[in-house]
């Protein structure tokens, strides 16, 4: 939480939209997908500067739809395997 | 007590469906006026009006004629769920407002509502209106202040209070998906929806996982919400072979409640119906794209704090929560919704005050 709030005091309302989906229950597994806090800081930060609000955007959502086919992924190995 | 059930297109069509055996079954005597619009914008099939009306007769009458229709004062109450325009503007009129031979005309929501205020709006002239949630009733009210004899309160068919759970019935096994014609919407989101529910069957085989059509691809061309990626064309262009037990299938609500384990819908009223019938209920809101989907964050919203939206991770091992209490008991009600229609008919006959129950 501490990350977002300084994440949006430096991106003002540009931001609002990432925070908004990354501080509901999908934030957790943005985290993992994305390694350490440092790495999405500096992720979101390099987006920041160019004041790129679609890209944030973009990285959020593509982020979350990989992660969802990974889960689809990994259920489906995991049926497959014998017992 | 003679009321009259007037329907446009499948969704007024399922709503008169539903509401008529129950009317029936209390006494009333309904009747069926199917309104046709002439550039067949809303055309219904026979397959839809059999499946939702049986053999009931029903007239029929052009949408324009509807305010000639001279029947009317032949009944008691009017019910609706959906609002057309010469009946707004009957309702519209003093002349007609105050007449004594006519009907009672009710409005119902067309089911979950994510912009009320123009359904509001559309219902105001009417003698009864019934809101989905009871915090709306207030609101209404405010908004829409009348000097004329009128009724609000909340309530609706599809959100009535389960009899039971059947959440433990191991002879139930077939897990039904609910399809809309426009949302999920974008043809990479269905995809999904189409690789989800194709993986629960294959994690599933002594159990069926049907996707419940609305309508069939030929039905409802020239509807509003028009299906753009139906889901038969998605199965059959599955890259990997579709598994044996999950099929597609048109039959009704009702028929599908009767024997589902489990219920998958993504925005669609289809969640209330399911949970109004005991199934366990799964509204599922992480599709990949979602952003694509002006239905998907309302919902959300809607469903928030009902216990009922499930994690993908979830819905794969199909572990379903049954919604909570407290968001149950300010959208569904009992059977005594019938005990009220009845009530406010019998007085709007003679205008008497009706007080809301408690």
């Amino acid at each position: 939480m501490k990350l977002l709030k300084k994440l949006d005091k430096q991106a003002g309302l540009t931001l609002r939209w990432g925070a908004d989906l990354i501080t509901g229950n999908y934030f957790k597994r943005i985290e993992v997908k994305l390694g350490s806090v440092e790495q999405q800081l500096s992720q979101i930060n390099k987006a920041l500067m160019y004041r790129e609000d679609s890209e944030i955007k973009s990285l959020v959502l593509a982020m979350f739809d990989e992660q969802q086919e990974r889960i689809l992924r990994e259920f489906n190995a995991k049926m497959e395997k014998p017992n | 007590m003679k009321i009259l059930l007037p329907f446009q297109e499948d969704s007024s069509l399922i709503f008169a469906g539903k509401v008529f055996p129950k009317l029936k079954m209390r006494g009333f005597e309904p009747e069926l006026l199917h309104i046709v619009d002439r550039n067949g914008k809303d055309a219904v099939s026979d397959r839809q009006l059999s499946q939702n009306i049986g053999s009931a007769a029903v007239q029929q009458i052009d949408m324009e004629s509807f305010p000639d229709f001279d029947r009317l004062s032949d009944y008691r109450g009017v019910i609706v769920s959906r609002v057309i325009a010469p009946m707004r503007t009957m309702l519209s009129t003093p002349w007609y407002k105050s007449r004594t031979d006519r009907p009672c005309f009710l409005a119902f929501q067309p089911g979950l509502e994510f912009t009320p205020s123009r359904g509001f709006t559309n219902r105001a002239a009417f003698d009864a209106i019934f809101l989905n949630k009871q915090r709306h009733v207030h609101l209404f009210e405010e908004q829409h202040p009348t000097k004329d004899w009128r009724y609000v309160t909340w309530g609706h068919p599809y959100f009535s209070l389960p009899s039971q759970w059947y959440d433990k019935d191991e002879s139930r096994r077939n897990i039904y998906f609910f399809a809309q014609a426009i949302s999920p919407k974008s043809v990479r989101s269905r995809q999904h929806i189409v690789h989800v529910l194709a993986s629960i069957a294959r994690a599933n085989p002594d159990r069926t996982v049907f996707v419940k059509l609305r309508h069939l691809p030929s039905e409802n061309v020239n509807h509003v919400h028009r299906e753009e990626f139906d889901y038969p064309a998605l199965m059959e262009q599955l890259a990997e072979p579709l598994p044996p037990n999950l099929k597609t299938t048109d039959c009704s609500m009702s028929e599908a409640l009767e024997d589902a384990a489990a219920a998958i819908t993504c925005t669609s009223t289809a969640a209330m119906d399911s949970i109004s019938a005991g199934v366990p209920t799964a509204v599922y809101l992480d599709y990949v794209d979602f952003i694509s989907d002006p239905l998907r964050d309302p919902m959300r919203s809607e469903f928030e704090t009902s216990g009922v939206v499930t994690r993908l991770h979830d819905l794969l091992n199909l572990r379903l929560s049954l919604p909570n209490d407290g968001w149950l008991s300010v959208r569904f009600r009992d059977d005594s919704l019938y005990d009220e229609i009845s009530a406010v008919i019998a007085a709007f006959k003679d205008r008497r005050e009706l007080a809301r129950p408690a």
